[in-house]
């Protein structure tokens, strides 16, 4: 049996308010191009959404992922 | 959030469910990959971890790596370590957990934490998720909540990866995969709202 962890002691204010998208941005240092390229994938993907995509394919792949022998580098 | 992670091939749909996962709920995932390598990395490296309230440490690939050399990994037990010894010090609220593949097992690998919880994500995406609610499920401002939410937004996520062509284990990877989850969770966040 599976024993459940506790879940963390939240402070109410070390959760904020998600960052903005421009916040995000500036925090993780994205470039303003990065930041072009990021905003054109979304937009393209969602315009996209309802016409058939490959996320049946993808749910397929993530069953499960485990039990692979180790190659990196940590 | 500090996430310490593996950074290992197949390893990677755990290191982006973490991040989608993490970003949906509205939280940062900071990682040591944003930390430039330098004489200074370490002291860098403590600062991430003392500017987060919380960190989340996989010490799930605890085998041999391959290669010349056959040694144990020990970056991830040494940043739990650190994230430990950090937790103690005086007026700094920090709070970690440690993530374990396999039930038990970290009882015997780390037996130093024996007493405190972990938790079990299996190896899988949808292990990992509800391991990010276990944990921040008590949390009243997430921004998405329900498991479905979380892996909608990993799945494109996860199509995002497929136009680097470089590992994702790099700085300009990572903050790219960040924005890219919190755009998506926004998108998520619209659709829901506008289904009620």
């Amino acid at each position: 049996m599976i024993r459940m962890a506790k879940p963390f002691t939240i402070h109410v204010n070390s959760i904020s308010t998600p960052l903005s998208i421009e916040e995000t941005a500036e925090k993780y240092g994205l470039t303003p191009q990065e930041l072009r390229r990021v905003k054109a994938f979304v937009i393209k993907r969602e315009a996209a959404s309802g016409r058939g995509t490959s996320e049946k394919s993808t749910a397929r792949q993530d069953k499960a992922v485990s039990g692979r022998k180790s190659r990196g580098h940590r | 959030m500090f996430i310490n992670v593996p950074f290992d091939s197949q390893h990677e749909r755990l290191f982006l469910a973490l991040i989608a996962g993490l970003v949906a709920l509205g939280l940062n995932p900071r990682c040591v990959l944003e930390v430039p390598p330098s004489t200074d990395r370490l002291r860098r490296l403590c600062s991430l971890i003392r500017a987060c309230p919380f960190s989340i440490h996989d010490l799930s690939q605890i085998q041999l790596s391959p290669g010349p050399f056959r040694v144990p990994r020990f970056n991830m037990p040494f940043e739990l370590g650190l994230a430990a010894a950090i937790a103690f010090e005086d007026g700094v609220t920090h709070q970690w957990r440690a993530l374990e593949r396999v039930p038990f097992r970290l009882n015997q690998s780390l037996s130093d934490i024996g007493g405190y919880d972990h938790s079990i994500h299996s190896g899988t995406i949808e292990g990992t998720m509800d391991v990010l609610l276990d944990i921040f499920g008590n949390a009243k401002s997430l921004s998405l909540s329900e498991l479905d939410d979380l892996m909608w937004v990993y799945r494109r996520v996860r199509e995002f990866r497929a136009t680097l062509r470089s590992s994702i284990y790099r700085a300009n990877a990572f903050r790219k995969i960040v924005a890219t989850a919190r755009l998506f969770a926004e998108a998520r966040g619209i659709e829901a709202a506008d289904a009620d």
